[in-house]
C-alpha cells in the first residue's frame, strides 16, 4: 500500500512499508517553496517503524533546505533508536549534493531503495 | 449505313477502294454529260443536326451541292464513293472525332488533298487548333461562326475546286491544276506544327521564308503593330535587308492594308511610294500585301514582292490571306507566350521574400537564379518566417510545372504553410495537411516537392520534413557537412494521406543549414548522388560571410553556364557565440526558485555549458537565490535580481538583493547553503552592502573537449 503524504505542484512524497521499514519516496523538485510541508509530512509518519529509508532517485532536484530537513529527520530518529537509509544513485546530482554538505558521512547512501531496505533489515536484525 | 463497321474496317475498306477504279454508277456517267463544270460538292459533318441545318443556310449562297453526315464513319464512308470540293468537320464528336476522321481521310490517296475546315467551340485551346492542323486541316473556323467569314472561306475552296475540275478536263491544264493543289498543300506548312513551338522572332523568320518559297516571290515580310502608325518590320526575306525600325513614310502598301484591313495588290514603278522605305530601289515590281488579324483585330500586315511584270493575281491574293489567319493564330501564340512568360517571372519574383526575415540568433542568406531558357520558367521557391519562442521556419520547394498555373500552386502553398506554421504545426504534420490541400484543390494534376524546416537557434535544434525534395546538407562550425538523409516520401500531390515523418537534428552553435532546389546540382547524364556530393564538396572552406557562402555556391556548382532549371538556394546559420547577457528580475518569494534554476539552466545550454557545470551552476545560483528570498523578509522591496554574463571561457552568475544578511537556516544543516556555493562554484565572492547583498559566482567553461570540469567531489 503506497500513500501519498504529500503533494504539491512540484513534488509528490509517498509513503509505504517494506519489512517494517518506513519507505519515503520523493518525486520531483524540493526547495525552499515546499520543503515545510515536506517536513510536515515527514514528521507525521508513525513510530513503529524499525527504521526510515528516503528514496531520492525519483528526485529532480534538492537544495540545501532540503538537505537540513534530512539532518533534522535523521537527529529526529536516533533520539528513537531508529535509523535512517538515504537512496539516491551513484554519480547523481541528488547524490553529489548529499556528499557536499557532509550528509553522506553521518547516514549512509545507498544507491536503490532495494540496497537501503536490505541494509537497515540487517541492521535492526543484529 | 445500317451495319456497324468498325473505324478500322472503314480504315482497311478505303484502302482496298483506294486505287480500284470507280463503280460506273449512273451519277458519274450522268455528271459526264453535264456541260463544262462538275458540281463542287460541300461535306458538312456535325452530330448535331441543327448545326447542319444552320450550315447549310449559311452555304446555300454559294450555290453547291451540299452534303451531311452526322459522324465521322458516315462522313468516311460518304468520301469513299464521292469527291468533295471541301469538308467541314465538327472537331468533337461522339466515337470517331474530327481529328481521327481528318486522319484517315489524309491516309487515303484519292481524298489525301481534299481540303478539311474544321470546326469547334470558340473556347478551344490554342493546342487543339495546332493539333488540328497536324492533322491536315487547311482551317479553322469557332463557333459561333460569322455566316460571311465562313461562307467566303468555303468560297476559296469551292473556286480552287472548281477552276482544277475544270483544268483537270483540259489536257494542257493538267500541270496547273497540280500547282494548285501544291499550293493548297503548301498553305499547311504555313501551319506547321513546328512553328507552334518556336519564339516569336524565330517564328516570323521561319513564316517569311516559306511565304517566299510558296509564292516563288522575290521578297516577303511581315510587319507587326496594332495600328498604322505603330507597324514595324519585323522580319524579311530575299531582297530587302534588316528593315528599318518603324514605317515613316506615309501612304506605302503595308500602311495602306493596315489603315483599311483589306488585302491589296499593287504594281508599282521604280519610285513608286507604295514600296517602304527598305523595299526601295530593288526593282520590285508587284507586290501583294494582307492584314494580320487576330480574333477582328489588327496584328500586322504580310507581304509578297516580286520584280516580275504580273501582278499578283486574286488566287495568290486569296491564298496569302489564308496563310495570314494561319500565321496571326501562331503569332498571337508566340507573343502571348511571350507576355505569360514576362508575366510568371514577375509573379515568381514577387512570390519570394523581398527581404529575409531578421531572426534573431539566426542568420539568413538565399539565392534564387531564373532557368536561362525562354521555356525555363519554373516553380522554385523558397521562404523564411520567425515564429514564436524565437524559432524560424524556413522552406524550399519546387513544383512541377511551369507558367502561370506552377506560379500560382506555388503562391498556394507558401501562404498555406505559412498559416500552418505560425498555428504551430509541425513540420510532418504542415506538409501531411499541404498535401490534403493540394489533391482537394487540384487532383493528382499539381505535384510539388517541398522541405519544411523549423529551427529553434536558441536550443540548437531543428525539426524538418520533406515531400519529395532533396535532403538538408549541415555545416559544423568546424567545415565538416553532411547530409540528413530521410525516408524517401514523394511529392505533395502524389502521396497517400497520411503522417508523414519528421526528423529532429542537432544544429548547435555556428552550424550552417543549406537547402536548395534540384537545379543547383543536377547535370545531364548525372545521379542526383553524385550531385549531392558535388555540392558538399562545394562547401568546402566554407566562408565566414553567409552571403559569400551563397556565391561561392553558385560560382563552384553553375558558374556561367546556362541554366536549364531554376536555382534557390536557402541558407540558414545559428549564431556563432550564445546571445548576450540575461538578466531577470524575481520576486522574493520560495516558488519563483525553480524559474531561477529553469532561466539559468537554459542561458547556460545557450553558451554550450556541459550539462555537469549546469547542474552544479543551477545549484549554486538557487542557494543564492533562496538566500536572496530569505533576507528579503521585512523589506520594502521585495524583488532580486539574477544576471549572468561570459567573458571568453569564464560565466559570472550575480545574485543581488535588497535586505540585509541573515544568520542561517536553524538545524542540523545550518550553513549548508553557503557550503554548496562555495563548492559548486569555481570562485564566490559575497558582497554585504548596506542596501542589500550581491553574490558573484563564477564557472569556467571547459576550453576543449579532452578538459574535463575536474571539480572536486567531497
Amino acid at each position: 500500500v503506497v500513500e501519498v503524504v504529500h503533494k504539491d505542484t512540484r513534488a509528490e512524497l509517498t509513503l509505504a512499508e517494506r519489512r517494517g521499514i518506513a519507505l519515503v519516496s520523493l518525486r520531483g523538485e524540493a526547495d525552499l517553496a515546499n520543503v515545510d510541508k515536506i517536513e510536515s509530512a515527514l514528521a507525521a509518519i508513525s513510530d513503529d517503524t524499525a527504521g526510515v529509508v528516503i528514496d531520492l532517485r525519483e528526485a529532480d532536484f534538492i537544495d540545501s533546505s532540503m538537505v537540513s530537513i534530512l539532518f533534522d529527520l535523521r537527529v529526529r530518529l536516533r533520539r528513537r533508536r531508529r535509523k535512517l537509509r538515504v537512496a539516491a544513485a551513484d554519480g547523481s546530482p541528488i547524490r553529489r549534493v548529499l556528499e557536499l554538505t557532509g550528509f553522506d558521512r553521518q547516514t549512509p547512501i545507498d544507491p536503490s531503495a532495494e540496497a537501503a531496505l536490505e541494509a537497515l533489515s540487517a541492521e535492526s536484525a543484529r | 449505313v445500317a451495319d456497324p463497321l468498325s473505324e478500322l474496317d472503314i480504315y482497311a475498306r478505303a484502302l482496298a477502294d483506294a486505287d480500284a477504279p470507280a463503280p460506273a454508277g449512273g451519277a458519274d456517267e450522268l455528271e459526264k454529260v453535264e456541260p463544262p463544270l462538275a458540281p463542287a460538292k460541300i461535306l458538312i459533318v456535325d452530330d448535331r443536326i441543327e448545326n447542319l441545318v444552320a450550315l447549310e443556310a449559311v452555304l446555300a449562297p454559294l450555290g453547291q451541292p451540299i452534303v451531311r453526315a452526322t459522324s465521322g464513319r458516315a462522313a468516311l464512308q460518304r468520301l469513299l464513293r464521292e469527291e468533295f470540293a471541301v469538308v467541314l468537320l465538327d472537331v468533337r464528336m461522339p466515337g470517331l472525332d474530327g481529328l481521327e476522321t481528318a486522319r484517315y481521310v489524309k491516309a487515303r490517296e484519292r481524298t489525301r488533298h481534299t481540303p478539311i475546315i474544321f470546326l469547334t467551340a470558340f473556347s478551344q485551346e490554342i493546342e487543339e487548333v495546332f493539333r488540328g492542323y497536324a492533322a491536315g486541316a487547311v482551317d479553322y473556323v469557332t463557333k459561333p461562326f460569322e455566316p460571311e467569314v465562313l461562307r467566303s472561306k468555303v468560297g476559296v475552296f469551292v473556286e480552287l475546286h472548281r477552276e482544277r475540275a475544270q483544268r483537270e478536263r483540259e489536257a494542257a491544264a493538267r500541270g496547273r491544276a497540280e500547282a494548285v493543289a501544291v499550293a493548297v498543300r503548301k498553305v499547311q506548312s504555313v501551319s506547321d506544327v513546328a512553328l507552334a513551338h518556336l519564339e516569336l522572332d524565330e517564328l516570323l523568320s521561319e513564316l517569311v521564308d516559306r511565304l517566299r518559297q510558296l509564292f516563288g516571290a522575290d521578297s516577303a515580310g511581315v510587319a507587326l503593330g496594332d495600328s498604322p502608325e505603330s507597324l514595324r518590320v519585323r522580319a524579311t526575306s530575299g531582297l530587302e535587308r534588316r528593315p528599318q525600325a518603324t514605317m515613316t513614310e506615309p501612304g506605302n502598301l503595308i500602311s495602306e492594308v493596315a489603315r483599311s484591313g483589306r488585302a491589296q495588290s499593287a504594281a508599282l514603278d521604280s519610285d513608286s511610294v507604295l514600296a517602304h522605305e527598305s523595299l526601295r530601289g530593288l526593282g520590285v515590281r508587284a507586290m501583294l500585301a494582307v492584314p494580320l488579324l487576330t480574333h477582328e483585330r489588327p496584328l500586322g500586315v504580310l507581304y509578297v514582292a516580286s520584280r516580275g511584270e504580273d501582278r499578283f493575281s486574286d488566287e495568290d491574293s486569296a491564298l496569302l490571306e489564308l496563310c495570314a489567319e494561319r500565321a496571326s493564330t501562331a503569332i498571337a501564340h508566340a507573343r502571348r507566350y511571350e507576355a505569360e512568360r514576362d508575366l510568371v517571372e514577375l509573379l515568381q519574383r514577387s512570390l519570394l521574400p523581398q527581404k529575409l526575415p531578421r531572426v534573431e540568433r539566426l542568420e539568413l542568406a538565399a539565392r534564387y537564379r531564373p532557368g536561362g531558357r525562354a521555356s525555363s520558367v519554373g516553380g522554385d521557391w523558397y521562404d523564411a518566417l520567425p515564429l514564436s519562442d524565437g524559432r524560424a521556419a524556413l522552406a524550399i520547394g519546387d513544383v512541377v510545372g511551369r507558367g502561370v498555373r506552377a506560379a500560382a500552386v506555388m503562391s498556394e502553398l507558401r501562404h498555406a504553410l505559412r498559416a500552418l506554421a505560425i498555428e504551430g504545426r509541425s513540420p510532418g504534420r504542415a506538409l501531411e495537411q499541404l498535401n490534403s490541400l493540394m489533391v482537394v484543390t487540384h487532383g493528382h494534376a499539381m505535384v510539388a516537392t517541398l522541405l519544411h524546416v523549423v529551427i529553434d537557434p536558441w536550443r540548437g535544434k531543428a525539426t524538418f520534413a520533406s515531400a519529395g525534395h532533396l535532403p538538408p546538407l549541415l555545416i559544423e562550425a568546424n567545415g565538416a557537412a553532411r547530409y540528413y538523409d530521410c525516408e524517401s516520401v514523394e511529392p505533395l500531390g502524389v502521396i497517400a494521406p497520411g503522417p508523414i515523418p519528421e526528423h529532429e537534428i542537432d544544429v548547435p552553435a555556428g552550424s550552417t543549414l543549406v537547402l536548395c532546389t534540384d537545379g543547383l546540382i543536377e547535370r545531364r547524364g548525372e545521379t542526383i548522388d553524385a550531385g549531392l556530393k558535388r555540392l558538399r564538396q562545394a562547401v568546402r572552406d566554407c566562408p565566414s560571410d553567409l552571403e559569400a557562402l551563397c556565391d561561392q555556391l553558385l560560382a563552384r556548382l553553375i558558374g556561367e553556364s546556362e541554366l536549364d532549371d531554376d536555382v534557390a538556394v536557402l541558407a540558414a546559420r545559428t549564431a556563432a557565440v550564445a546571445s548576450g547577457p540575461l538578466n531577470l528580475s524575481f520576486p522574493a518569494e520560495p516558488e519563483v526558485l525553480r524559474d531561477v534554476r529553469r532561466a539559468l539552466a537554459d542561458w547556460l545550454a545557450e553558451q554550450g555549458a556541459p550539462g555537469e557545470l549546469i547542474e552544479d551552476a543551477r545549484l549554486a545560483c538557487s542557494e543564492a537565490a533562496a538566500n536572496a528570498i530569505e533576507h528579503a523578509y521585512g523589506t520594502s522591496d521585495h524583488e532580486f535580481q539574477l544576471h549572468a554574463e561570459r567573458h571568453g571561457s569564464r560565466v559570472t552568475v550575480t545574485v543581488r538583493d535588497h535586505g540585509r544578511w541573515r544568520s542561517q537556516r536553524p538545524g542540523g544543516g545550518a550553513g549548508s547553503g553557503l557550503v554548496l556555493i562555495e563548492a559548486l562554484s569555481d570562485d564566490v565572492v559575497i558582497d554585504r552592502g548596506s542596501d542589500g547583498t550581491l553574490v558573484e559566482l563564477s564557472f569556467d567553461l571547459p576550453t576543449s573537449k579532452k578538459a574535463g570540469r575536474g571539480r572536486g567531489r567531497a
